[in-house]
């Protein structure tokens, strides 16, 4: 173990080397840009590229490019960019190449108030592209989970061969603290082809439906088109039930593996009337009002949702069915609120606490809320 | 509950409040083996908007990682003694550059006057190490951190031939520090 002072950018960053990332194409934005300089200056010496592109357009595209040529390739962002970056996520989610979009969220809309924090994309994350189509989306809370879940969206990446977002936020990128970083990770490589070229069907899912993946340039020949496609890799013409097959598998390939996908984290959920639902530099926030909540005598609880998309609706509904009130609290104007009304169904009634003037949510405003809500129930 | 000690440092873009606060985090939370979080929030000018630092020392893992009620502020202009100073502990340790005219500041809180920038201009030649200057008395005038722990996250953070004027600046700021202690 190495103790470091690191923030969450620096983190991330080595996570990133640590689980085998070899190539960054970016265009550096605020909060974002020590992903983009650390990778700059680190990657060569590993015999990785890093390329400053002209745009996230195109920074996208060649994360996806180097992603079919065989290398764990990543990016890093902010809003608009993130914005730019969309089509082509589109593109890494048709072609099944694995890669890791991370977006340090700032306040928008549009260019907004640059370097201040929000948790505004968190629906962009999940349908910021167009179409059908499946999210993988993780939320850091600390330096050191910055560090473990991007290792975390790289191996995710390989295993299902999908887009992984990292959505972080202005307050743990720039976020400094002690971590202390172990010396290897797990790694994991995406599947690739056992069988002979002649023999490669490049869209075959096989049992757990990801298909094996050759690099480009050994041998396997292989179209890659976003146009809908067949198990061969070629458009589909007028084959329906291909086309409904490829969404199908493209979808089942993330949820059959939900176990290893979903991740949360509950505090004093047994013996809660109240439970604050919250994410990524939030819950920190939120942790402390439970705690200032619990020595005043309020029997609340914090629920914390480290993957986003898949949404834990399952849990949110467990939980709801033993619980008097749900509390979202988020750096936006209520948006997985939305999505936490709908998996309580009602049974426990949903309450939010927003801030969205690009400052940080307090405990405190958590902590009101909290008595409101007491206040409420009275 | 678990020891935690808020300080904010708090002034202009471009007086290296963001790198103070680097070297306070490395200080206490590598050379004291404390639990430390660190932030910097500013606006998008290089120059002259509002910047601070925020660093959260405690003996424990901290939760909440931004200042809510500071112990320890450093106040460059007028503006953030009276901004900061309303919102700190009653008892906590406010430094103020003394060429800001401040009156009416809480009377609950310990208050120096110190010139820090005059202190950085005028022995050291250069105004941008007043935010040394500043940790310096910082380390004389609370238990928050030690000189030499401060001395040992500047030698390793500023690099070959400033080293030696940053270690200058830390240790103007100590003196400085303990002579407001003794008037």
């Amino acid at each position: 173990m190495t103790t470091m002072v690191l923030s969450g950018n620096e983190a991330c960053v080595e996570g990133a080397l640590r689980s085998g990332v070899r190539f960054f194409a970016g265009y550096p934005i605020t909060p974002s840009s020590e992903i983009a300089e650390e990778m700059a200056r680190r990657l060569p010496a590993l015999g990785g590229k890093f390329i400053q592109m002209e745009d996230e357009l195109a920074s996208m595209a060649a994360v996806v490019g180097a992603s079919l040529a065989g290398l764990k390739a990543m990016t890093a962002t902010s809003g608009p960019g993130f914005s730019l970056m969309q089509e082509n996520i589109g593109m890494a989610v048709m072609l099944e190449a694995p890669c890791v979009v991370v977006n340090v969220q700032r306040a928008g809309p549009s260019t907004g108030w640059a370097t201040w924090p929000a948790q505004g994309d968190v629906m962009a994350a999940r349908w910021g592209t167009h179409g059908d189509h499946p999210a993988i989306v993780l939320t850091p809370w600390s330096v050191k989970e910055s560090f473990e879940l991007t290792v975390r969206a790289v191996n995710l990446a390989e295993r299902l061969r999908t887009p992984v977002i990292l959505l972080s936020d202005a307050i743990i990128g720039r976020l400094r603290e002690k971590v202390d970083l172990p010396p290897s990770v797990p790694v994991v490589d995406r599947p690739r082809p056992a069988m002979a070229p002649d023999h490669y069907r490049p869209y075959a899912g096989g049992p757990d439906g990801v298909p094996p993946m050759a690099d480009f340039g050994t041998g396997y020949r292989w179209y890659a088109t976003t146009t809908t496609h067949n198990e061969r890799g070629y458009p589909v013409g007028v084959d329906a039930a291909a086309a409904e097959g490829l969404l199908k598998r493209l979808h089942s390939k993330i949820h059959d593996h939900q176990d290893e996908v979903v991740l949360t984290e509950g505090r004093w959920l047994e013996d809660s009337e109240v439970v604050v639902v919250a994410y990524g530099s939030v819950a920190r926030s939120a942790l402390a009002a439970v705690k200032q909540a619990r020595s005043r005598g309020l029997k609340a609880g914090l629920l914390r949702l480290v993957t986003l998309w898949p949404f834990p609706s399952q849990l949110i509904s467990q939980v709801a069915q033993r619980i008097r009130g749900l509390l979202v609290a988020e750096m936006n104007m209520g948006q997985m609120v939305e999505k936490v009304r709908e998996a309580s169904c009602g049974a426990s009634e949903v309450w939010s606490v927003a801030r969205f003037n690009g400052q940080y949510l307090m405990p405190e405003q958590i902590l009101d809320k909290l008595e409101e809500v007491r206040r409420a129930w009275r | 509950m678990a020891k935690r000690t808020e300080v904010v440092l708090a002034g202009l873009a471009g007086q290296g409040l963001v790198f103070a606060g680097t070297i306070l985090a490395d200080a206490v939370g590598l050379y004291e083996d404390k639990f430390i979080s660190q932030l910097g929030f500013f606006s998008i000018s290089a120059r002259t908007g509002p910047s601070r630092s925020e660093v959260v020392i405690g003996d424990e893992e901290i939760d909440f990682p931004a200042a809510t009620q500071p112990d320890i502020v450093v106040a460059f202009t007028r503006a953030d003694a009276q901004l900061y100073g309303a919102r700190m502990r009653p008892g906590g340790v406010l430094i103020v550059d003394s060429d800001q005219e401040c009156s009416c500041l809480p009377e609950s809180l310990l208050i120096y006057r110190i010139p820090l920038v005059s202190i950085a201009r005028r022995e050291l030649g250069e105004p941008l190490l007043a935010n040394l200057v500043a940790l310096g008395a910082m380390a004389a005038l609370s238990e928050v951190v030690a000189l030499e722990s401060l001395e040992q996250a500047v030698a390793s953070r500023v690099p070959g031939a400033r080293t030696e004027t940053s270690l200058e600046a830390l240790r103007k700021g100590y003196s400085a520090g303990l002579l407001a202690k003794k008037t």
